[in-house]
């Protein structure tokens, strides 16, 4: 991995280093492309069409959240 | 007679909503709403620990209850992240409803009535149908209305605590100011009673989780809950008595035996 292309970013509050220049990228390396997300950058929601064309920059915050119980 | 429940584009038969949380197991969670029969199930957006793929699993084994979907923004203690939390719900669950929690207060997990009345004006206009989780507050339920709510779901008690109805006096009082507006009671029932009371007092639905999740046997609940909001409905719709200080005799007086006439008297 080439240190000038990595990507110092926190998913989901926790640390991490991504190659990926967008967030569907991001998805595909998190092992996320088949499943149910809802993604959002720094706070605003990222709907699923929006994903490709969505830069990741260093210090990016992103959520990546799945359906769970509720009340 | 039809007495279908109206709410937002869906008329609904049960007036029992469930949430999905706190179960013991996943298919003791899908037996309570099947057997209860409820109309709506609750359910939220979370990080997943590590890669366990467990929100894949629960949305599979709700989509195939057949029931309508409800989902919440928990936790939320901001505008922002409720109406972020709105929007990624909306693309995931692919439902315009939101219950809208904007929390003011930890411990009794209130809802924050400034941040939900500013939210739910921003999903209104956006499209979203909000179903907001507010106090008996006429001026709040007021507002409400004006930024688009059609439904308010004012609590009984706060959330998981099953305390029931706390203040039924502004709760008969948010029933007689908005006569016309679909009123749930959301959070803080216990028991059965508590919903029939709710249903009696005119209220349309009740919502409601740790009572049916956390009882010894949370499908036997979740059907005495069913029981109790069916009950409490009809006495509404038969209009009860009203109470009286004295007794009075049900079993006529006329053609008493022993009575007054009699020789002894």
């Amino acid at each position: 991995m080439r240190p000038d292309l990595k990507k110092r970013i926190k998913v989901n509050g926790n640390f991490q280093e991504t190659m990926s220049d967008t967030l569907s990228g991001l998805v595909i390396e998190l092992d996320y492309a088949d499943t149910i997300i809802a993604t959002a950058k720094n706070q605003e929601f990222v709907r699923y069409a929006d994903r490709d064309s969505t830069k990741i920059a260093d210090g990016d915050e992103i959520e990546i959240l799945v359906p769970m119980q509720g009340g | 007679m039809s007495d279908a429940l109206k709410l937002y584009d869906a008329e609904l038969s049960s007036r029992l909503m469930l949430g999905t949380s706190l179960y013991p197991s996943p298919a003791i969670m899908a037996d309570a709403i099947l057997k209860s029969k409820a109309g709506v199930v609750t359910v939220s957006l979370r990080r997943e620990a590590g890669n366990s793929r467990a929100g894949q699993s629960f949305w599979s084994l709700v989509k195939g209850l057949n029931t309508h979907v409800l989902p919440n923004t928990a936790g939320c203690h901001s505008v922002k992240e409720a109406v972020t939390t709105a929007q990624m719900a909306r693309d995931v669950f692919e439902t315009n409803w939101i219950k809208l929690e904007v929390i003011g207060n930890q411990d009794t997990l209130q809802p924050d009535v400034f941040g939900l009345c500013e939210a739910a004006e921003i999903l209104c206009r956006d499209g979203f149908d909000v179903f907001p989780y507010t106090t008996e507050d006429l001026s709040v339920a007021e507002k409400l209305l004006r930024c688009g709510c059609k439904i308010l779901m004012p609590w009984g008690a706060p959330i998981g605590s099953g305390r029931g109805l706390n203040n039924t006096f502004g709760l008969r009082s948010m029933r007689a100011h908005f006569p016309d507006v679909p009123l749930i009671i959301d959070a803080g029932l216990g028991v059965p009673s508590h919903a029939a009371a709710a249903m009696e007092m005119g209220y349309d639905a009740v919502l409601l989780n740790t009572a049916v999740a956390k009882a010894g046997d949370p499908v036997a609940m979740a059907q005495g809950f069913a029981l109790a909001v069916e009950a409490g409905r009809l006495s509404y719709l038969a209009d009860a008595m009203e109470p009286r200080d004295m007794a009075f005799p049900s079993t006529p007086v006329i053609g008493q035996p022993f009575g007054k006439d009699s020789f002894g008297a």
